[in-house]
């Protein structure tokens, strides 16, 4: 995907919106900035299928070689699926975040959250001003 | 001459309490870092021999060290491998999210272990072991030692070259000192161990004694440490030292978490 075209949340992770057979489903990963951040990744677990979201819930976990962090779900849904050979390919997160490095897909059951996210401009400069 | 304006900071200087409350206590400064915006450093001791497991470690894999067999197992919440906690002295750091510290993860381990090293730098006597900052992490993939001090990565702190025989069989520096990162909305806890001395839980891992000839009874070194690290990281402790115990209801619900079973075998 291009990352210009992506809405991003504050905690950093990416999110592309479709429509798929009239229900909303987003696409969910983490930025290569995050991914940078967190320096060498060791570990994940997936999000749970079929769990329901709100906005901010944590909805899985990554190790690096220094830190445990959480992902948050930047909107309202349920988990419809997840990308399941991540765990055993995490070199994939820092090769191709904004591609194969997509970790969940949520189907929408709200609008929740969706006015709370940036898009490419004002999250490079969240960033920026992140790194300075 | 302009003043350099430090950052408030909680200090807390806890006595030897058992491992799930010393989890549950770096739980609690997490959360205040995250929610009230609270920077916090805490000293404390383990008041038994205490293995930690890394968050993501099977509990089933403390079958690998027999030496610490029969010591309480606590899980943390940060990551790496297991830790015996016994002759050492443990820290924590909790930062929010604005600080900026908190934004990187090597700069807040880097800035920690560096005031550690310059200290045991001026305290060890010359001639014996030289501490240092390792420069690589080592990648095993699933075959990552389990204990934290027999792996490495860049930050940790490691004593060289002693003249006491203290290699490795690999030739290795061996490691003093090794912390974790949890982050939390933004914010970061970081805690970790300085291994005063070989424990009899964990004889394979020679301490500060050992390789360097000091030996430190975990008071004096947070005693020396403390200045050292404050004036180092810009913090201000104005306030003076408390304890954990002061918001002991708060941290005994979170005592609840790390001692049950869904947490400790959570994996």
């Amino acid at each position: 995907m291009n990352p210009e075209t992506l809405l991003y949340a504050k905690t950093h992770e990416w999110i592309h919106i479709a429509d798929d057979g009239g229900a909303k489903v987003a696409t969910i990963g983490i930025s290569a900035f995050a991914v940078e951040a967190l320096t060498d990744l060791v570990f994940m677990e997936l999000p749970e299928v079929g769990r329901d979201v709100k906005p901010g819930d944590s909805i899985c976990e990554i190790e690096s070689v220094k830190a445990v962090s959480d992902l948050y779900s930047p909107v309202e849904g349920k988990v419809l699926e997840v990308n399941k050979p991540l765990p055993d390919s995490l070199e994939t997160l820092s090769d191709d975040p904004f591609g194969k490095g997509w970790i969940a897909k949520i189907q929408l059951t709200s609008d929740a959250g969706l006015s709370d996210l940036m898009d490419h401009a004002a999250y490079q400069a969240a960033c920026k001003e992140e790194a300075d | 001459m302009a003043s350099i304006t430090k950052t408030p900071c909680r200090l807390l200087l806890d006595p030897p309490m058992p491992g799930v409350w010393n989890m549950a206590v770096d739980e609690w400064l997490l959360r205040s870092a995250a929610e009230d915006g609270i920077l916090s450093l805490r000293f404390y001791e383990w008041a038994e021999p205490t293995l930690s497991l890394g968050y993501f470690q099977r509990h089933t894999d403390r079958a690998q060290h027999a030496a610490s067999a029969d010591c309480p197992l606590v899980r943390r919440a940060s990551g790496g491998g297991a830790l015996v906690h016994d002759r050492e002295l443990t820290y924590s750091l909790a930062v929010p999210a604005a600080h900026r510290l908190a934004r990187q993860a090597e700069e807040l381990y880097f800035a920690v272990h560096e005031s550690l090293v310059a200290l045991l730098g001026r305290l060890a006597p010359s001639s014996e072991g030289q501490f240092l900052l390792c420069t690589s992490t080592d990648h095993h993939g699933p075959n990552e030692p389990f204990l934290c001090f027999e792996r490495r990565s860049r930050g940790d702190l490691l004593c060289a070259e002693s003249n006491r025989g203290a290699e490795t069989k690999s030739g290795k520096p061996h490691k003093l000192c090794g912390s974790a990162q949890r982050r939390y909305r933004g914010a970061v806890l970081q805690h970790g161990g300085v291994l005063l001395a070989r424990s009899p839980q964990a004889p394979e891992l020679p301490g500060l004694q050992e390789t360097s000839g000091l030996a430190l009874p975990a008071s004096e070194l947070r005693e020396a440490w403390l200045g050292a690290l404050l004036q180092d990281l810009g913090l201000d402790a104005a306030g003076g030292a408390s304890s954990g115990a002061t918001a002991k209801a708060e941290i005994d619900q979170l005592s609840a978490k790390f001692e049950g079973k869904s947490w400790i075998e959570r994996r």
